[in-house]
């Protein structure tokens, strides 16, 4: 079937010219790996660590614009603030959309944009360290194989975003919290994995659906279309209860209601933020969304 | 805002109050009719007095409401009540019995009035009602034995000038009311907007100042931490400024029991430790307890540091919050069984301390090897 010449139609990046051999040895897993950071001094040496432990690593790019469509398996190592293009949890987003598994990374970011990217879509994140880079190899060769990297950071994170938005449905499992708080502590998967007497791919349905978990924590806060008009009444033009019933056609102890969930919501993923009229926060997700 | 508040409600006042003083000077004029046909009159000087007494009354009322800029004055209201009943009363017997309709009629702008005045200065209210029904009856007896239909039509008049007045008094508050109201609104939006500015602009020096060590600082001086070639002081030197700096960018849990933590973190790189470590602090302890903790969590990484060999994957785990602290530092070194562990010395020290504060500790081997030891602190009693 396969001619001596390579089929067309393939991406033309391919870091070592040939075709991609189907499975590649070692820890490294099939795909490819790409390096997305502003710092060559980062990004570099970052690719050369990955290279070494057998992965075939893309030349280091400083924005996600300039990498190629990722293909199944594809993993890329992204960090959180890029002055070029995309970034943060959009960054992610893009490269998600894009066929990536994202690793995300950063040296600055705080707990509320590490959950962002999760939300966004990462497969993982890991903390920028200058000491090392056995942790990324770790974590692309875990995201290589489907399954999400949780590092101690990430697992105490998870467990803070349970903590400051709890669902009212279900939320973290009973299994699910001892997984993170163990992974918390720094104990490895397989200790975890001991510990709540699962395999491999019981503890990746796990992590899994914790991620998944992040995701739905912010789409609970997102302002549905009434909030929103309510918002846009009342944060850009500033009317008041009344005024801003007629304008939308409902009663004023509606918009008193909205108001109140508008402003739980800001609170709720505005974490940090204490005491606010609900006025107030209508106007600062007006600001926000750029609704004025 | 409670001076513009003041400003357009009192200006309204003003205007209503204004509105009835023409309304009261303009009827007095009618009480001179009578006095046209004077020698038909029974007793003209009774025509004579009512108009005195009404005109006079009219000067006062009318002073007295441009100075106060209000009818929300019972002196004021009840004073036009009396006199407008003296009017009715009095200036009828001037009529002979048959004729007091002609006379009466002469009177009754002067007395409508005073139905306005009770509408606008007492509004919807029980007192105000009661008077109006008082001016009603006294008319009527006033006008007896004269009685004709006409009455009903004044009695009417009666009614609806009160009610008119409540009304439109009503209307005029109302739309004060809503011009304060959105006047309010509007300085209450410029204030949030003002303020949403400001910490538009903090946040972005904020990421500026943090662009600026993030881009420029930090990649060169992690770069130089990691530098084999550098002789360690200045790379514990190095490292200890990168994680300062990366704390400042983070900007997260500034709390003294924080800090504390923070440091022994950066302590720990001065024995030669790669660690990596999770710090999460949602309430502290009380001051010495938090000393008490800190001291043992460094002892346990000195600990590690002297016994576990090259230890790999020193991992430090704080969270503090309203139902105690735990600390967690796990290594993966050679580790040491718990009967092993030293009791004398620097370490059983700081953890008897530990455990004088109400807290408790214990070392685990785990399977995966290395040592994992929990410091725990159950947080205050209450």
């Amino acid at each position: 079937m396969s001619g001596p010449t390579p089929p067309a139609g393939r991406e033309p990046a391919s870091p070592t010219g040939g075709e991609p051999a189907p499975s590649a040895g070692g820890a490294a897993h099939g795909g490819l790996v790409g390096v997305v950071d502003d710092h060559p001094i980062v990004s570099y040496p970052l690719a050369d660590a990955l290279r070494l432990a057998g992965h075939r690593v893309l030349e280091p790019v400083t924005a996600v614009e300039a990498l190629p469509a990722g293909r199944p398996g594809d993993v890329v190592v992204c960090d959180y603030s890029l002055p070029e293009g995309r970034a943060g949890g959009e960054a992610v987003a893009y490269l998600a959309a894009r066929g990536w598994r994202v690793l995300a990374t950063s040296g600055v970011a705080g707990g509320e944009q590490v959950l962002g990217v999760i939300a966004a879509g990462a497969w993982g994140y890991v903390e920028k360290r200058f000491t090392t880079h056995r942790e990324y190899v770790h974590a692309v060769g875990v995201v290589g194989s489907a399954r999400r990297y949780v590092s101690p950071l990430l697992a105490a994170l998870l467990l803070e975003d349970a903590r400051t938005r709890p669902l009212t449905g279900a939320d973290l499992s009973p299994g699910q919290r001892t997984a993170l708080r163990a992974l918390a502590e720094g104990d490895s998967e397989q200790e975890v994995r001991v510990a709540l007497g699962t395999d491999a791919a019981g503890l990746e349905a796990a992590l899994a659906g914790a991620f998944a978990l992040t995701v739905r924590r912010r789409r609970m806060n997102r302002l549905s279309p009434r909030e929103l008009d309510v918002v846009a009444v009342v944060g850009c033009r500033g009317l008041g209860l009344k005024e801003t019933a007629r304008e939308l056609g409902i009663r004023p102890g509606t918009v008193a209601d909205h108001l109140e969930a508008i402003k739980r919501k800001y609170l709720a993923s505005h974490p940090g933020e204490k005491d606010l009229s609900p006025r107030a926060a209508a106007l600062r997700w007006a600001m926000e969304l750029r609704l004025c | 805002m409670e001076l513009l508040r003041h400003d357009v409600e009192a200006a309204t006042e003003r205007r209503m109050a204004r509105m009835i003083v023409y309304a009261r000077a303009g009827t007095t004029a009618f009480l001179v009719v009578p006095l046209a046909a004077w020698d038909r009159l029974s007793a003209p000087w009774a025509a004579v007095t009512v108009a005195t007494v009404a005109a006079v009354e009219a000067g006062w009322f009318a002073r007295r409401a441009w100075r106060t800029g209000t009818l929300h004055d019972p002196l004021l209201v009840w004073t036009d009540v009396l006199v407008s009943l003296i009017v009715m009363v009095v200036g009828s017997r001037a009529a002979f019995p048959h004729e007091r309709n002609v006379v009466m009629t002469s009177l009754l702008p002067f007395s409508l009035a005073t139905s306005a005045v009770l509408g606008f200065g007492l509004g919807w209210s029980r007192r105000a009602m009661a008077a109006v029904a008082v001016l009603a009856a006294v008319w009527t007896a006033s006008i007896h034995p004269n009685l004709t239909q006409k009455l009903l039509s004044d009695l009417l008049g009666f009614t609806l000038w009160f009610l008119i007045a409540v009304l439109i008094g009503r209307e005029l508050r109302d739309l004060a009311g809503q011009t304060v109201l959105a006047q309010r609104l509007a300085e209450e939006r410029q204030e949030l907007l003002a303020d949403y500015k400001r910490r538009q602009e903090a946040m972005r020096q904020r990421e500026s100042a943090h662009r600026a060590i993030h881009d420029d600082l930090l990649p060169i001086v992690e770069r130089v931490a990691g530098s084999p070639t550098l002789d360690p002081p200045t790379a514990r030197a190095a490292r200890r400024a990168a994680q300062r700096a990366r704390r400042f960018i983070t900007g997260e849990q500034a709390t003294a029991f924080a800090d504390l933590m923070a440091e022994v973190v950066e302590s720990a790189a001065d024995l030669g430790l790669e660690l990596t470590h999770v710090l999460r602090v949602y309430d502290d302890p009380p001051p010495e307890v938090g000393e008490v903790l800190a001291s043992a969590a460094r002892e346990a990484l000195n600990n590690v540091a002297r016994h576990a060999g090259n230890p790999l994957g020193v991992h430090l785990y704080v969270t503090a919050a309203g139902d105690g602290v735990t600390i967690v530092v796990r290594d993966r070194g050679r580790g040491f069984s718990p009967d092993l562990a030293p009791r004398g010395g620097g370490m059983s020290h700081s953890f008897a301390a530990v455990e004088r504060h109400g807290g408790h500790w214990e070392i685990d081997s785990p399977a995966g090897g290395g040592a994992k030891i929990v410091l725990r602190w159950p947080g205050e009693r209450r």
